[in-house]
């Protein structure tokens, strides 16, 4: 395995064991790819104004999410396939997530299923991100598996009413690989249609329901004592708004750029967002993390823990699941040190630690 | 395969002589407001809404009583003829078949009359150039008129023509066989751009709002003012009896360093404050773009250089194609951002 030092790397190191169709899959976004940037560009513009002469010695990383315990403010984020990215997949993932002490999303549309996750890692605290199906009985079994595995809380994708138009998933006509498929679902349900265009965009288009309304939440709050988070919030009246639809946490994202393009920098929102949250439930924020210095960032402008998904694709093409944890553990170290020169010894972050330049 | 706007003007650019892309694709002097104009999209963000349950959108809407299928309407450019063979004709056709309004230029490759017998039903506005001879003027008017033209479109931003480098470094001329098909005029080989030898010595550059109130004399049909840049001059149109403000820089071929077209347009739109249309064009390229014109107070938006690219590339289909493109990623943006019609807050801009 190449020398990586930190999550940048991990991107050029993968892509030579990756096919040049999972690769662009995994590093596209929408059309111009201008949010995909900004994610990044916008946590560089943070200036982060340092306390000296604390005579901070140890950071205490541990925070909480629904009464969880996890042992730093990082969780994996839900993303798909992860098989075209190793062939242990997303139990690699499960595994490596579970060493570090912390969260993992799976994905509705993971090629690994639920059970085959949780045989692999009995121990690991576990979510599943939600796309609803047109078909509401298969959404309900969906649900009643995550709840018979063990999940501790489910994240309901909403920024998808259209699905993003990733135009090279539409040149090489994205779909999976013999052997690889959508491992929570059925056959029948569980492969990509082979065509003209992105294989991807037309199943979503078929089998799920896109068009979300508010009404979808309070039926899934229905539906599961599970703790529910709203994924794909830009705007912080959409944040209320779910709160008082029963959602229990608030997930800024703008899905790494894949939707909308040019939709603002998660981070960009992130303080409104905060704001109008004001610590009545968790928020969770993913785009762009790559940096210890990100994730203070974030944890200073409001959110309760980051989430990361494309450097733990790259770290599985990299080296499956030792590979993930060496990210893991990096970004922790990373996290550790820019608390300390920061002068902070906990993730208590005041907000007037951020300055921001044009 | 192209998959959006930007990529014709590669592909565009293998089928084109170079005098005629550089003559397309050119702006004023260093090309700053040419890039500008996209830039300027680009720094907008937009902060969309979710669980809105939308489902269908609405892209219709009308202009002086018109109907058309979406907010996006062909910018008057010149000389088509110079990318296709079919020139303004296959223009005319692709925009009638997308349901939409092309403005035809004064500069055309193919006549008022020409255009009109190949599209009978299509929607053409009038984009017109003065000449020093006011009868001249008037002619090409009552032509415009006569083929039921729906408005007319005065530029107001060439005092002087804009200096395009390239133009003068390849010697813009137009080839045997192409002319000002309105006026049989050919633009023959000469030292430097014989475009702008011609401008010059023909229309009346020096225009003022008495020009604009001559017009207002002479005519019913509604007049869009193109090429403004500031409220002030876009409250003056009015005052002299413009039915419509386009705001424009020419594409960056007049001024360089003028703002961005989309910069300028949120001022403009709060003095116009909704008393008539307006139009927007200047890099243009994206679904999204065109929402970010609708939420800052564009009534649509206008296509230039993307209709030539597309001739150029494959005439009348590729400029279907590019019509459709467009009205798709409209389609899309405005599902993302969360919306079922046109009607779009200026706080979506954040």
């Amino acid at each position: 395995m190449p020398e990586i030092l930190n999550l940048f790397e991990l991107e050029a190191a993968a892509r030579g064991s990756l096919s040049p169709m999972a690769f662009d899959y995994y590093v596209s976004g929408a059309d111009d790819e201008i949010t995909l940037l900004e994610n990044l560009a916008a946590f560089k513009r943070l200036e982060l104004h340092y306390r000296v002469l604390t005579g901070v010695n140890e950071r205490r990383l541990e925070t909480q999410l629904f009464g969880q315990n996890i042992s730093f403010p990082v969780i994996v984020a839900p993303t798909a396939f992860q098989r075209l990215a190793h062939p242990d997949g997303e139990l690699a993932t499960a595994k490596a997530t579970h060493q570090a002490g912390t969260i993992m999303t799976l994905s509705t549309i993971a090629s690994a299923s639920l059970e085959e996750v949780r045989a692999s890692s009995p121990e690991l605290p576990l979510w599943f991100q939600v796309y609803l199906y047109k078909d509401q009985a298969l959404n309900l079994e969906l649900l009643r598996r995550a709840e018979a595995v063990g999940v501790k809380a489910l994240a309901l994708t909403v920024d998808t009413p259209v699905w993003g138009r990733r135009e090279r998933d539409i040149r090489n006509r994205f779909s999976l690989p013999d052997g690889i498929h959508l491992g929570n679902l059925m056959s029948g349900l569980d492969s990509l249609p082979k065509g003209a265009g992105s294989g991807l965009s037309a199943y979503v288009h078929e089998m799920f329901k896109l068009d979300l309304g508010f009404s979808d939440l309070a039926w899934l709050r229905n539906h599961t004592d599970l703790p529910i988070l709203v994924k794909g919030i830009c705007h912080p009246e959409d944040a209320v708004k779910s709160l008082e639809h029963g959602a229990n946490g608030i997930w800024v994202s703008n899905h790494g750029g894949r939707q909308l393009d040019t939709a603002p920098a998660a981070i960009s929102v992130l303080p409104r967002v905060a704001d109008a949250v004001a610590n009545r439930a968790p928020i969770i924020l993913d785009g762009g993390v790559r940096r210890g210095t990100d994730v203070v960032k974030a944890l200073a402008l409001g959110a309760t823990a980051v989430a990361i998904g494309r450097p733990i694709l790259w770290s599985l093409a990299v080296g499956g699941q030792e590979s993930v944890t060496q990210t893991l553990e990096l970004l922790r170290a990373e996290i550790d040190t820019a608390l300390g020169l920061c002068g902070f010894e906990n993730l208590d972050i005041s907000r007037n630690i951020i300055g921001e330049h044009r | 395969m192209i998959l959006n706007l930007l990529e014709l003007e590669a592909a565009a650019k293998a089928s084109m002589s170079s005098m005629a892309f550089e003559y397309y694709v050119g702006g004023a002097n260093d090309e700053i407001t040419v890039f500008e104009n996209r830039e300027a999209f680009k720094r907008l963000f937009l902060h969309y809404r979710v669980l809105t349950g939308v489902n269908e959108r609405k892209l219709e809407t009308s202009l002086f009583g018109q109907k058309i299928s979406m907010p996006v309407i062909v910018a008057p450019t010149a000389f088509h003829r110079l990318a296709h063979t079919d020139g303004e004709r296959a223009t005319a056709r692709a925009a009638q078949q997308a349901d939409t309004i092309m403005t035809v230029s004064t500069s055309s490759s193919v006549s008022l009359e020409d255009i009109r017998a190949g599209s009978t039903d299509a929607k053409l506005w009038f984009q017109l150039y003065l000449f020093k001879d006011i009868e001249a003027s008037l002619e090409v008017l009552r032509r415009a008129e006569s083929i039921g033209v729906k408005a007319l479109v005065l530029t107001v931003d060439t005092p002087i023509l804009g200096r395009r480098e390239r133009d003068i470094r390849e010697g813009f001329y137009l080839p045997d066989g192409i002319q000002m098909a309105n006026f049989k005029t050919d633009l023959p080989k000469s030292q430097g751009s014989s475009l702008n030898a011609h401008a010059h010595q023909n229309f009346k550059m020096n225009l003022s709002f008495t020009d604009l109130a001559w017009l207002r004399n002479q005519t019913n049909l509604p007049i869009l003012v193109k090429g403004i840049c500031h409220p002030e001059d876009a409250l003056l149109s009015l005052e002299h009896g413009a039915n419509g403000i386009w705001v424009s820089n020419h594409g960056g071929r007049q001024l360089d360093t003028a703002p961005a077209t989309i910069s300028v347009l949120p001022r403009v739109a709060d003095v116009v404050a909704g008393q008539v249309p307006i139009i927007l064009d200047g890099g243009v390229r994206r679904g999204t773009d065109v929402v970010k014109a609708l939420a800052l107070g564009a009534n649509a938006v206008a296509l230039g250089r993307p209709i030539l690219w597309s001739l150029a590339v494959g005439g009348q289909e590729a400029v279907t194609q590019t019509l459709e493109l467009l009205r798709a990623e409209l389609d899309s943006a405005l599902g993302l951002c969360g919306y079922a019609d046109l009607r779009l807050p200026k706080a979506l801009l954040g």
